[in-house]
């Protein structure tokens, strides 16, 4: 998109209705809405979309154009995210059907339709609370049982985040672990009262995201307890350490290799390996999923980082589980098919082989092997954390065999 | 109007206490800003919930019910309470009894079970020169029934007294000194553990002023100067009935004999008024301007036989061990001091003495309370600020007619929360300073701490010392016609 083109989508008449500077009951009055906080984060949001897209344009070297490239893409999925319900037009407070709101967002292409159905699971829970204190059966029960297969794990995704951060919001003592395992049984339990079973591990990684952005003091205390309490949730939690470190906003702006120090976060900030592999894997797959239709920000990512991400399997595992996702969200999606084609244009030949041997044959075993039995068994959940998918498929396999 | 008030003040606000709760995380600097700026971004962007936001916060906030929280986790005020002169705060501090002194008999154990070495950390508090002394602070961690509380705490064991007779009197001089040290601690130390510091006075032999011309006025007047602690007596729970009742005004100055605590009372609630303990904060070193906030509000502690110590010949070189010791009750009402008597989540307080086979007696003070997550409560919220100032200037009676309009304000859902700005002012530095304020200028919360048990060491110390010119003013504590008034009746000053 062009400069001119984006300023063009930046102030058009649907725009200014929704930043509030156009009153959209009466056409021609000017509203006050504009000043209100929210609207000018709203826009703020878009003008820096605006500079960054300048930015990349006008800046020289190939580099420089891939982090202002990255750092539109991760405003543009936080701006979607936060401002769904604007998006889609919601009046606020006002019941509209979830699967209803669904299909509007199918006009908008599948990239931006993904982050705004995050923001409705994110959004429809909140009015849950809201409402009637806890979400119940929110997208395991008979209403949610026309929502479209597609929208399943963006929707449990922005869910498990509202659970979340709203269980998280409660604790008093970040000291106290009684306090800090009632609220973590709580959300376990309010999981699993409101996702379907095979996308519980969408709703539990969740956590891991709020805690580490919102509630980074708690990191430490919810590993522990999570320990204590199902060994198997530490790797959701540190996954969502890991989507969240991306997100963070000391890596947002596209200075000082910013985006890129994610990966050394992610291999600093867990106390053990379970929590390394997890964030590192959260981290490639968020950069992945952000980025799926620019494949030269995950090739600048692999040429910076070829050995610490060479070492383990976290980002095989990280691109393939993203891809996988993306394939479910987003059945018709091109950009999908433009990763998995993807060559680099480099005469490097070390980091050539290792696109294809890291990037390109995993995607093609993930999307033609894995995805199929994992999507029939309805094991998406599971792919939330780090574990070899060769070994969950066989297990799948297996236990279709019985 | 209460749309525009939500989006243009209460948002803002929910956005900046958002942002200064996270100031006062202990968290490394990198994930408290994005801690900050993820909560500023969330706080500012997050969908509107009009039109059903009646029920939001506030529903929500009803569920935050835990054994941190300023409430008690069981209310089960007694039925028996009979005695018809219980006030509405009386009702509350009689729903805080039993899980002060739950958490009180928790402490109490683990005291018992840590002390001398056990603690996870240790450091010394004071120095004593040319005095036999020992005293010590620690933070350590308790799991009581609700969770594990981060605790701190000091101890510390010193001289009192001893006999001063010929060598051939020293046993029967010890037994005289055991049972005048058991007498004065069990039932009149309560009574005269607040003192009054001589005045400075100069007799200017001028008339009384008059109220108008006194600020004017260079001629000398008395200060009272109290110090100590000023116990009171409010409530009881008799142990065979179960009776719950309020002690008479009368009677509310001389404490019981704390011997009756156990056989007649099952507990007793007493008041306390701490002088001269203040909390001071220096935000800009010691040259710079200083916030001293005396901390003269009334603290409620419970006492039971639990902290209570009456041992006659315990060991073949002790004569005896008698002590008291009480739990405190957290105060119903908030106030702007978010941590200090009144404020502890749970604490104890324990003052033992012993008498040694040569009569030498030294006395021990153990003090464990939470470790602070808050100095001050500085209210965010609009609605009470104008309410208080209203009250500042209708002398308190704002609050009683605007009650119902308050009660109905404080369910919209704008309330924001306090903050502290303490904690705030020390997160700030060190992450401005990538902790350097904390490592090179003391600017840190564990300094905050270990200065209030400083405080805390001192004002028991005077207390103590205090108590001595009152023991030793009385030739016979056990001869009760000889005793005076003031030692009776608990009004010592």
């Amino acid at each position: 998109m062009t400069p001119s083109q984006v300023t063009r989508h930046i102030f058009s008449n649907e725009k200014l209705q929704m930043y509030g500077v156009i009153n959209k009951d009466r056409v021609g009055a000017l509203s006050f809405d504009a000043f209100d906080p929210r609207s000018v984060m709203k826009m703020s949001l878009d003008v820096m979309r605006l500079a960054a897209e300048s930015l990349r344009l006008c800046l020289p070297g190939p580099n420089m154009g891939v982090m202002w490239q990255e750092f539109n893409n991760k405003l543009q999925a936080f701006s979607l995210f936060e401002n769904a319900d604007s998006v889609l037009r919601l009046e606020p407070g006002k019941d509209v059907a979830l699967a209803k709101l669904i299909q509007k967002t199918r006009l908008m292409g599948a990239y931006r339709a993904v982050w705004v159905i995050e923001g409705l699971g994110h959004y429809q829970t909140e009015m849950c609370w809201a409402r009637s204190r806890e979400p119940k059966e929110l997208l395991n029960g008979s209403s949610a049982d026309d929502l479209p297969a597609e929208s399943l794990t963006p929707l449990h995704a922005g869910m498990g985040l509202s659970i979340a951060n709203r269980l998280l919001k409660t604790i008093r003592s970040p000291n106290s672990q009684s306090e800090i395992r009632g609220v973590l049984e709580r959300f376990i339990e309010l999981c699993r009262h409101n996702s379907r079973s095979g996308y519980l591990g969408v709703s539990y990684e969740a956590l891991g995201l709020a805690a580490r952005n919102l509630y980074p003091h708690l990191v430490r205390i919810i590993d522990q307890q999570l320990q204590q309490i199902d060994a198997k949730l530490v790797g959701y939690f540190w996954h969502g350490v890991g989507r969240a470190i991306y997100f963070a906003p000391t890596n947002f702006l596209p200075f000082n290799n910013s985006p890129w120090r994610s990966i050394e976060m992610a291999q600093r900030e867990p106390i053990h390996e379970i929590g390394r592999l997890n964030a590192l894997a959260g981290v490639v797959w968020a950069l992945t999923l952000i980025n799926i239709r620019q494949p030269e920000i995950l090739e600048n990512m692999l040429s910076r980082h070829r050995k610490e991400l060479s070492d383990s399997d976290a980002l095989t595992n990280g691109v393939s589980s993203a891809i996988m996702i993306w394939r479910d969200s987003t059945a018709d999606d091109s950009g999908l098919d433009g990763l998995c084609r993807h060559q680099p244009e480099s005469s490097d030949r070390d980091l050539v082989r290792l696109w294809t041997e890291q990037i390109l044959q995993p995607c093609r075993i993930a999307v033609q092997r894995f995805y199929p039995v994992i999507r029939k068994h309805d094991s998406l959940g599971e792919i939330f954390r780090y574990q070899s998918l060769t070994k969950l498929v066989s297990k799948l396999e297996k236990e279709r065999g019985h | 109007m209460r749309e525009f008030f939500d989006e243009m003040v209460a948002r803002p606000l929910s956005a900046l206490n958002a942002v200064i709760e996270m100031l006062s995380q202990r968290v490394e600097a990198g994930p408290r800003i994005d801690g900050i700026f993820s909560r500023f971004a969330h706080a500012l962007s997050s969908p509107r919930l009009r039109g059903s936001a009646d029920e939001s916060e506030l529903t929500w906030d009803a569920t935050k019910e835990d054994f941190m929280s300023n409430e008690p986790s069981n209310n089960d005020r007694s039925n028996q309470a009979i005695n018809t002169g219980l006030t509405d705060e009386d009702r509350l501090i009689i729903d805080r009894v039993n899980d002060a002194l739950a958490d009180g008999q928790a402490l109490k154990l683990w005291w018992d079970q840590k002390y001398p070495d056990g603690f996870a950390e240790k450091f010394d508090l004071e120095r004593n020169f040319n005095r036999p002394a020992d005293s010590f602070g620690f933070f350590d961690q308790v799991e009581l029934a609700a969770g594990v509380l981060p605790v701190m705490g000091n101890f510390q064991e010193m001289f009192y007294d001893q006999p001063r007779t010929p060598a051939n009197l020293n046993r029967q001089a010890a037994e005289w000194m055991r049972d005048q040290i058991r007498e004065f601690v069990l039932h009149y130390f309560m009574r005269v553990s607040a003192f009054r510091q001589p005045a400075v006075y100069v007799q200017s032999g001028r008339p009384t002023l008059p109220g108008y011309l006194e600020p004017l006025s260079w001629c000398t007047r008395p200060d009272v100067v109290r110090q100590g602690f000023g116990f009171k007596q409010i409530l009881y729970k008799l142990r065979d009935s179960g009776e719950i009742g309020k002690f008479a005004e009368p009677e509310q100055s001389a404490i019981v004999d704390l011997r009756e605590i156990g056989p007649k009372y099952d507990w007793i609630v007493v008041r306390v008024n701490i002088f001269d303990f203040s909390f001071n904060f220096q935000p800009f070193g010691s040259n710079g301007p200083e916030l001293s906030v005396p901390l003269t509000e009334a603290s409620y502690l419970v006492l039971s036989r639990d902290f209570l110590l009456d041992e006659n010949n315990p060991t073949p070189d002790c004569l005896g061990r008698y002590g008291l010791g009480y739990a405190f009750i957290r105060d119903p009402a908030e106030g702007l001091i978010g941590y200090g008597p009144g404020q502890f989540r749970a604490a104890i307080e324990i003052i033992n003495f012993e008498v040694s086979e040569h009569g030498e007696v030294r006395v021990a003070m153990i003090f464990v309370a939470d470790r602070p997550e808050r100095i001050a409560n500085v209210s965010l919220n609009p609605i009470d600020w104008s309410l208080r100032l209203a009250d500042a200037f209708s002398v308190g009676t704002t609050s009683s007619l605007l009650a119902p309009i308050k009660n109905t304000l404080e369910r919209i859902p704008t309330s924001v929360d306090s903050f502290d700005p303490v904690y705030s002012f020390i997160s700030l530095v060190n992450t401005l300073t990538a902790n350097q304020a904390e490592q090179q200028l003391c600017i840190a919360r564990e300094q905050l701490e270990k200065d209030f048990l400083a405080q805390h060491f001192k004002q028991h110390y005077t207390t103590v010392v205090g108590s001595l010119l009152t023991w030793r003013q009385i030739p016979n504590w056990l001869d009760t016609a000889a005793l005076p008034e003031w030692v009776v009746a608990g009004k010592s000053s």
